[in-house]
């Protein structure tokens, strides 16, 4: 077999591998941008075909165990610790200062914020998730069209690809 | 000559060498007898490179958007020349190489400043600093953007390491704002010459930047993270380490997974050098040797004058691919 068919299979088993994707972000009351979500949800599932992908207001209450006594940020606390990789569309001001405290969990390394440029100058996160690629700037232009949706889909491939090579354990 | 003596002289010249022409290779002239150790032809040299120096830096002070710098034109300019006169004894060649170490220059001196101003801001006693702190969204929004000039900085050397004339024509076009006409006529080039190699030093560091952010040098990662919320060392070292698999993915899936390709390629060979590889491959040299010195950073090839073999990381992973498909590479 030729080495175009050896990566061939290569996209081909990632794209079918298990995924467990968080997507947080505004709610149905923020209509624009939940049906954001939405897509960001449907295109990851039409690619990464055994992916979970999942909302975190799906999640709640629905800790093994019982969640009773459970805060919501201890909630997502737990969501987060078990998932593969969390987009957060970040898209109001002031928003990622509710999420900020998740970065020093030993889990911020899994989140990627997906933050409006006209916020790229508040210091809600810190510049390390900048620094390190877990913070990426959009604008309207790319928020409109595919262009942010492509790059969260080829975020989890990355992911999916450096699973294969042992690389995220 | 001092700098204040110098500065006096370059006000002095431009009052009078706004419009002076200069006659085709007198550039190259000059520069020639300042290698030769007359000083004199610095004297006659820069009323000849004036208006280009004055072009490049207002490019430069109006064109990086960096919005903070209380550098006046002349100051600047002095400043390079400066610079220039002080700085390693060069082999000057022609004009070409003069304008890409004047743009080089300049570039380095707002680097400086800036990262005298993300000093400034931050504070020297600021390792508690927190986001209550910082009373003035402006600060942060300075100190971001000094944090993007210094990454393109980084980035650019870089570039520079593996194809320096791509790096100067970043400096000219990016920072001095010159034409691709005017660089062409700079580096003696043709348009379509300087055009393709605009086009792959910008699609370089974009991936540098955006695809691949900001690999600062983690000697300054904290006072970086001082700025807004702060994370702990642990943190750190987790978003380093998924940046850096993320970075070495990206690069394998690089060009069609040329990346990947090329690292077969390697574990058939054992130890080869570039150019033999560029023939075996059939891509192009310059794909392959980004390629080579990138992997050789994330440490799946290891690099011993021109010959480079596969690392024993560089073999694991094959192996783990070629387990995850059931099939071999080869």
């Amino acid at each position: 077999m030729s080495f175009d068919e050896r990566i061939e299979e290569i996209i081909s088993v990632s794209e079918a591998m298990k995924l467990n994707v968080l997507i947080w972000g505004p709610g149905k009351t923020a209509s624009e941008q939940y049906a954001k979500r939405q897509k960001i949800r449907q295109k990851i599932k039409d690619v990464f075909v055994n992916a979970d992908v999942r909302f975190s207001e799906d999640l709640m209450n629905t800790i093994p165990g019982g969640s009773d006594g459970l805060t919501l940020p201890e909630q997502e606390l737990l969501h987060l610790a078990a998932c593969d990789i969390c987009f957060v569309l970040d898209v109001s001001k002031g928003a990622g200062e509710e999420i900020a405290h998740f970065v020093n969990s030993g889990f911020g390394h899994k989140l990627v914020i997906l933050t409006h440029e006209k916020y790229k100058d508040a210091p809600s996160f810190p510049v390390a998730l900048r620094k390190y690629g877990n913070q990426l700037f959009f604008n309207d232009q790319e928020y409109e069209r595919c262009y942010l949706v492509e790059r969260i889909v080829s975020r989890v491939r990355f992911l999916a690809v450096g699973k294969l090579g042992h690389l995220f354990m | 000559m001092q700098n204040s003596e110098l500065n006096k002289s370059l006000l002095n010249k431009s009052r009078f060498s706004l419009h002076c022409m200069e006659i085709p290779g007198e550039i190259t002239q000059r520069l020639q007898e300042w290698n030769q150790g007359d000083q004199t032809a610095l004297d006659r040299l820069l009323p000849l490179v004036e208006n280009e120096l004055r072009m490049l830096a207002d490019g430069l002070l109006r064109g990086h958007k960096y919005p903070e710098h209380d550098l006046g034109i002349t100051a600047f300019i002095n400043e390079t020349v400066v610079r220039l006169m002080e700085g390693p004894q060069l082999e000057w060649q022609n004009r070409a190489q003069f304008f890409g170490v004047a743009a080089h220059i300049m570039r380095k001196i707002l680097i400086d400043h800036a990262r005298a101003q993300l000093s400034n801001k931050l504070g020297r006693s600021s390792e508690d600093k927190r986001l209550e702190e910082v009373k003035d969204l402006t600060d942060v929004g300075a100190a971001t953007k000094a944090i993007e000039l210094l990454a393109l900085d980084e980035a650019l050397n870089r570039l520079a390491k593996f194809d320096a004339r791509k790096s100067a024509i970043v400096d000219l076009r990016y920072f001095g704002g010159l034409t691709i006409g005017e660089i062409a006529e700079v580096f003696e080039m043709s348009h379509s010459t300087v055009e393709r190699e605009w086009r792959f030093a910008r699609a370089w560091l974009k991936r540098e930047l955006v695809e691949r952010p900001g690999e600062l040098d983690i000697s300054r990662s904290t006072e970086q993270s001082e700025v807004g919320v702060s994370v702990t060392h642990e943190t750190e070292r987790k978003l380093a380490d998924a940046w850096s698999n993320r970075e070495l993915v990206a690069t394998l899936m690089t060009e069609q997974w040329a990346g990947l390709k090329l690292l077969v390629r390697l574990r058939s060979t054992s130890a080869i050098t570039m150019s033999q590889l560029v023939s075996n491959v059939e891509m192009d040299a310059e794909i392959v040797r980004s390629l080579l010195l990138r992997l050789a950073e994330l440490g799946m090839l290891e690099k011993q004058g021109d010959i480079f073999s596969l690392t024993k990381r560089g073999d694991i992973l094959l192996d783990n691919f070629e387990r995850a498909i059931g099939n071999s590479f080869e």
